[in-house]
């Protein structure tokens, strides 16, 4: 789908997520190294966000479930793991 | 090892009569250097105060500019190797900031690929950076009237311990980039035991702009006129193109032409596989109409 298409949807962006300090899912995603290339990382922090919106405390499962659409080619997915229940602790 | 040399004689005179600048290449394949040296001044590093060498330059605030030449792609080889330079330099990691290079013959080979930047460049970078920390320490020494051995660098700044004197980077760059860059022979390299950031598990310098969406992507990158593609392969190695029907691909708003991608002669290597490029003028009207081929 393309922005324009979607009139009267809320959308948010990783740019606006930011935009007033980082979000807690962002400083996670910095504490625990996250990225490599970062190229699939703004689709990583949103969706993840996603997740924690719907599932608060997301056991495995929720997490490889919820963010199974966003491939990351680095390998990253342990970090990404680790950081969303982080975020999840955080948050509480 | 790979040796440091100056590129050109031009680049020299060019560099002295400019910012007091030195050009010289510190390089993986001479031949190639010499063939192609460039004296352009492309980078930050190029405009610094204290440009020993491509890799990197001291401007008088101290700031450091380290060249990153590879491309990166996920190793964080763009953060590795300056970093390299900067424990050799025994530079301030947060004083650096990182100039990426495009490309450019005087950087010797940057098809970066098959994960040997940091073996093939270990040695180069490192020479780079201790090259201009000795500059800096015979600036010092001189200033002082002291002799050099009795100077150390510690983090941005180079000591007389005897006296308690020290002078930051930025300080010296202006006498440093007036003395001869040293030759190969005369730097020494730091001991293993003394590397600061080498080995230690340092964070990627652009960990912050990649997880709020600033870093900038090849895919980024957008000129006047510029089309996407999309492209049908075929969906077998080496298959080769019947027929085409691109009458429906056509009527999608957005897209312009359908072209035909001519098969690789074998072997493939890294050839193109052939097939059917949809171009648009967006990546989603691209791959709408190449569902419609």
């Amino acid at each position: 789908m393309r922005p324009h298409e979607q009139a009267g949807a809320e959308i948010r962006t990783i740019e606006d997520i930011g935009a007033n300090g980082l979000h807690p899912v962002q400083q996670m995603w910095i504490e625990f190294n996250v990225p490599q290339c970062g190229y699939c990382q703004s689709g990583q922090i949103m969706q993840a966000i996603a997740l924690l919106k719907s599932k608060p405390k997301p056991t495995d499962e929720d997490i490889d479930e919820g963010m199974a659409a966003n491939i990351c080619r680095c390998g990253t997915y342990q970090r990404i793991r680790a950081a969303i229940k982080a975020a999840a602790k955080e948050s509480r | 090892m790979s040796a440091i040399e100056n590129v050109s004689r031009r680049g020299f005179l060019k560099g002295l009569a400019t910012a007091g600048a030195l050009v010289l290449g510190a390089y993986y394949a001479p031949k190639i250097l010499r063939r192609h040296g460039s004296d352009d001044v492309r980078t930050d590093a190029d405009n610094a105060t204290l440009h020993p060498n491509v890799f990197v330059g001291v401007e008088t605030d101290g700031t450091v500019w380290i060249v990153a030449h590879r491309s990166e792609m996920g190793t964080v080889i763009r953060t590795s190797l300056p970093l390299v330079v900067a424990d050799e330099l025994e530079a301030d990691w947060k004083r650096v900031k990182i100039d990426q290079a495009i490309g450019d013959p005087r950087y010797g080979d940057q098809n970066t690929d098959g994960s040997h930047s940091m073996r093939s460049f270990f040695d180069v970078v490192r020479l780079s950076g201790a090259t201009a920390r000795l500059m800096l320490i015979r600036a010092a020494a001189q200033r002082w009237g002291v002799p050099v051995s009795e100077c150390q660098t510690d983090l941005h700044a180079v000591v007389h311990s005897s006296s308690g004197r020290h002078l930051g980077y930025g300080e010296l760059a202006t006498a440093a980039s007036r003395l001869p860059v040293p030759k190969e022979n005369e730097v020494q390299l730091k001991s293993k035991s003394a590397w600061r950031y080498i080995g230690k598990g340092m964070t990627s310098y652009d960990l912050t702009d990649l997880v709020t969406g600033k870093a900038v992507y090849g895919m980024d990158a957008h000129l006047d006129g510029m089309l996407f593609a999309s492209i049908e392969h075929p969906p077998v190695l080496g298959g080769k193109l019947k027929g085409i029907d691109n009458a429906e691909a056509l009527k999608v708003p957005g897209v312009s032409q359908a072209i035909v991608i001519d098969p690789f002669k074998p072997p493939p290597a890294f050839q193109p596989l052939g097939g059917v490029a949809v171009l648009a003028d967006s990546t989603w009207a691209a791959f709408q109409g190449r569902k419609k081929l």
